[in-house]
């Protein structure tokens, strides 16, 4: 704000005194023009009446000219001895000053403004018109002709202070309207800066904040303008970040301890095998088997968790080929049916489109596989898992469908996040790392297709997977 | 200190290189020739009609302007003009005091045949003169006497006439209006009024009103109005003076008196404000004699007795048949010489002075009495020469080509030196200013022992000419 001020103040000081010069020196000139013309006309209406020697006429005709004005006029004669004054205080003295010694040596006119600045020359001082309030003179020299010799002088002396006093009149009002323009600046470029600035400033301590560290910082914009969709965007942007962070911190919470549970288990086996006293074949074989089977579920989660992280950084490469959809999960339902007979479920896949799309096909049939083995891990003795294939428009429909547990309401948005577990106890017993629909979700999506699922807690669960055809 | 000292040597040197006084350097009085400009109006070839053509007259040394232009108009040379007055006319006398020219002219009237005639020739004459500068009012006489135009008098001229036909024209007019009961008809006359020093006749102009046959009545009701000018002259009578209204005679010698009869009083009103005698007969013989026409003279009765003499100045005069004539006082016609005196705050008033009219006019004479400074009576009033200046330091005036040079003596310059600016400027400007109020001069150069100086006291510069300062006169 002071740098605003500063810069109107200096500008417009510049554009004043600028301005007062040239009007100044314009006035000036201006007068100094007239003035000569006046005192050239005063020897031109004199000169008959001078040569003459009619000092009554030349008097009067003088006075005629100067009354009213704050004016004097000298008439010299050819050895510059004034013969007339209109002030009757120099009649006979010499009077000797540049102008009209220029006039009597051979020029036709000269004219000067003289300032009293102290030390004055004498003929000035003489001339008494330095009364108070009068510093500037102006005095014009002008030959009196007969028959082309120089007779005279003329000298008018007329008093400049008017346009002194004009110009500072002229001053203070320019320094007032432009005071008055420089508030108006002031206050406009307070709006200006106010609409401006202040949003970019708001926007640039909101990255500050945000770049030591505070994903929760939220820039306050309001309005329409650019300014506020930068403001949202951002916020929007940091709201993003926030959540990712979280789900980082969230994801390397789970992975640790995903990690460390089988190797916790597994040193406890371990270890009751080491300080056994007396070896038990029997209980070495079990906790051996359990070991093992910690062995590969760690196997399996660090297995996930590559394949995961190969999907995140984009390192995951899809070797896309013309894939029949219904063949591939017809395959994958026959893989599974030993397990759904062991559990007691009754799997069935029904194929009522032959859909066609462009895919990895050793992907999509992992895909397919976790989905269903999931409904059938999640489906009590009893219960039945129904596959479809269909054709949906312009996409390929594959529908996996359960009369499982379900899954709670408020688990439904989640369950495709990184080690999340609707209920992790019997996701343990069945062996599952929480990555796994996490997997699928993201291969899907490499293949432009949607997953969805709906399900109501004791009747089941349905997943749509959507994919492309073509 | 060093000019002052400067200046000492100067006038040291000027003192011993020329005997002081009288003795060197007195040049007296010198008005050399000089031009003035005039209209000479001539009579046209048909007589009937005036032409006029501007001239530029030589005044010769001891002439004057009016007197030049009245020859020429008198006397033209070149067979284009004709002169307005018959063959054979000639100057006899010429008044001038206070811009009233009175021209008295020897005039064969037999030659006029026709009033007409003689009112072109009194308007060719009155608009030359006037066409003078410092002219203001011609009074023609002719052979001493007025003539009547129109059976009225003509009065005194002062405006120039449009034309002869015009001015005949008017005359006509003016007789025809007083013919009536109770026409009247102006005319401008000259007063003459006792100067306050009672030494001079003053002349004054005035308007007056006539109808036929009270113009005698007419005029002694303006002498006894008093003078106008109070200051340089003094009333002469009083109401109730006239004894009688005063009356036209003519005498067995066949010339035409006016009679006036005054109130014995009058001599002791006279003696009470200290008027001689002798101006009383001077001014209403003057006065009457300059107006009406074809009057020869008056006569004047004081009381019972006549007035048959008078002492003039110290002369006794006797009346031929107690006929008071113009021409037995017409050379006591006075002048006012004005001074410009120092009004104590630099600046010059005006101070008159009653003189012979001629010395009115002269600068010599003039430049004297501003030395001599102001007189007792004149009050507000300081000498402009400093103290120690007389008469005796004016060596010469000469007038040439309208410029006076002064020549003042040594002694006067030594005076001068201590002088403030301001006192030098009075002083100078005094004698200027005095001198150029003359018709002559129009300019003043000022001299030491006849030599250029360059300044008096420091302030003036003497070494050219100097031009009045009308912005000093104070009025």
């Amino acid at each position: 704000m002071i740098a605003y001020l500063l810069i109107i103040a200096v500008a417009f000081t510049v554009v004043a005194v600028s301005l007062v010069r040239l009007v100044g020196d314009y006035l000036f000139n201006q007068q100094m023009k007239d003035d000569q013309r006046v005192a050239q006309n005063i020897a031109a209406a004199l000169a008959d009446d001078f040569c003459a020697r009619d000092a009554q006429a030349v008097y009067r005709a003088a006075v005629s000219y100067v009354e009213g004005e704050a004016a004097r006029i000298l008439v010299l004669d050819r050895q510059g001895v004034v013969q007339v004054d209109t002030d009757s205080s120099l009649n006979g003295a010499k009077f000797e000053n540049p102008e009209a010694q220029a006039v009597l040596g051979g020029e036709e006119l000269a004219g000067n403004i003289y300032r009293d600045r102290g030390g004055a020359p004498k003929w000035l001082d003489r001339l008494n018109l330095m009364r108070a309030g009068n510093m500037m003179t102006g005095v014009y020299a002008a030959a009196i002709h007969q028959r082309d010799q120089t007779e005279g002088a003329v000298v008018y002396i007329s008093q400049a202070q008017e346009i002194y006093r004009g110009l500072t009149a002229i001053r203070g009002k320019i320094i007032l309207w432009l005071g008055l323009i420089a508030a108006v600046a002031l206050v406009l470029s307070m709006f200006v800066s106010r609409t401006v600035t202040r949003p970019i400033a708001e926007i640039s301590r909101g990255i500050s904040r945000m770049a030591a560290g505070d994903l929760s910082s939220r820039v306050n914009i309001r309005g329409k303008s650019e300014f506020a969709r930068l403001a949202v965007a951002f916020n929007s942007m940091s709201a993003r970040l926030q959540q990712l962070d979280n789900a980082r911190s969230q994801f390397v919470s789970n992975a640790s301890h995903e990690l460390k549970t089988p190797l916790s288990t597994m040193k406890i086996l371990i270890e009751t095998l080491l300080y056994q006293q007396t070896p038990d074949p029997a209980m070495e074989k079990e906790f051996l088997g359990d070991i093992n089977k910690e062995i590969d579920r760690l196997n399996g989660i660090v297995s996930d968790l590559l394949t995961l992280v190969n999907i995140d950084s984009g390192g995951m490469k899809l070797k896309p080929e013309q894939v029949r959809l219904g063949s591939l999960v017809q395959e994958q339902a026959r893989r599974l049916m030993p397990l759904a007979r062991e559990n007691g479920i009754e799997m069935n896949c029904t194929v009522k489109d032959a859909c066609e799309t462009t895919g990895d096909p050793g992907k999509l049939q992992q895909v397919f596989y976790n989905v269903i083995d999931n409904a059938i891990k999640y489906t009590p003795r009893g219960g039945s898992v129904n596959i479809e294939v269909l054709r949906a428009g312009r996409r390929a429909e594959i529908r996996v469908s359960d009369t499982g547990v379900g899954i709670p309401e408020k688990d439904l948005p989640h369950i495709f996040e990184r080690f999340y577990r609707v209920d992790k106890a019997r996701s343990r017993e069945t062996g599952g790392t929480g990555l796994g629909l996490s997997i699928v979700k993201q291969i899907v999506l490499l293949h432009n297709g949607t997953i969805e699922a709906t399900s109501t807690v004791g009747q089941g669960t349905v997943f749509t997977i959507e994919l492309p055809i073509g | 200190m060093i000019r002052k000292i400067t200046a000492l040597i100067l006038a040291l040197i000027l003192i011993a290189a020329f005997p002081a006084g009288a003795e060197a350097g007195q040049m007296g009085e010198y008005v050399g020739e000089y031009a003035a400009e005039a209209t000479l109006w001539f009579r046209r070839s048909d007589g009937t009609e005036l032409t006029s053509v501007d001239r530029t007259l030589v005044v010769a040394e001891g002439k004057t302007p009016e007197r030049c232009a009245l020859e020429a108009l008198l006397h033209p040379t070149g067979e284009d003009w004709i002169s307005p007055a018959p063959q054979g006319t000639q100057l006899t006398r010429l008044e001038k005091s206070g811009g009233i020219v009175t021209v008295d002219l020897a005039v064969d009237l037999s030659y006029l045949e026709s009033q007409q005639e003689l009112a072109l020739m009194r308007t060719a004459i009155c608009n030359t003169l006037l066409s003078l500068e410092g002219v203001d009012a011609v009074n023609l006489m002719l052979n001493s006497r007025k003539e009547a135009v129109c059976g009225l008098p003509d009065g005194v001229a002062t405006e120039k006439d449009a034309g002869a036909a015009v001015e005949w024209a008017r005359f006509q007019a003016d007789a025809e209006r007083c013919g009536q009961e109770g026409g009247v008809s102006q005319r401008w006359a000259v007063l003459y009024f006792p100067s306050q020093n009672g030494l001079w006749l003053l002349p004054e102009l005035r308007e007056i009103s006539i109808s036929e046959g009270d113009s005698a009545a007419r005029l002694m009701e303006e002498i006894i109005a008093g003078p106008a000018r109070e200051e340089t002259s003094a009333r002469l009578l009083t109401v109730g003076a006239l004894a009688a209204e005063p009356t036209i005679e003519i005498t067995p010698a066949g010339e035409q008196i006016v009679r006036i009869a005054l109130n014995a009083s009058v001599r002791d009103s006279l003696l009470l404000q200290g008027t001689p005698e002798w101006l009383l007969s001077a001014a209403i013989s003057m006065t009457v004699c300059s107006f009406l026409p074809e009057v020869d003279g008056v006569t004047i009765t004081l009381g019972e007795e006549p007035v048959f003499g008078a002492n003039i100045r110290g002369a006794n005069r006797i009346f031929e048949d107690n006929i008071i004539r113009r021409q037995d006082f017409n050379m006591y016609v006075g002048g006012i010489c004005q001074l410009r005196l120092d009004d104590g705050g630099g600046n010059l008033t005006p101070v008159e002075r009653v003189t012979s009219a001629a010395r009115a006019e002269s600068p010599w004479h003039v430049l004297q009495q501003l030395i001599a400074g102001p007189t007792s009576g004149e009050n507000g009033v300081f000498q402009v020469t400093p103290a120690g200046v007389s008469t005796q330091d004016l060596l010469g005036v000469r007038v040439e080509n309208g410029t006076a040079t002064v020549n003042f003596s040594a002694n006067f310059y030594r005076l001068c030196q201590p002088l403030n600016p301001r006192q030098e400027r009075t002083l100078v400007y005094a004698i200027v200013n005095t001198l150029c109020q003359l018709p002559p001069v129009k300019a003043v150069c000022i001299r030491i022992e006849g030599a250029e100086v360059e300044t008096l006291a420091g302030e003036i510069s003497l070494t050219g000419e100097l031009l009045p300062s009308p912005g000093m006169n104070a009025f």
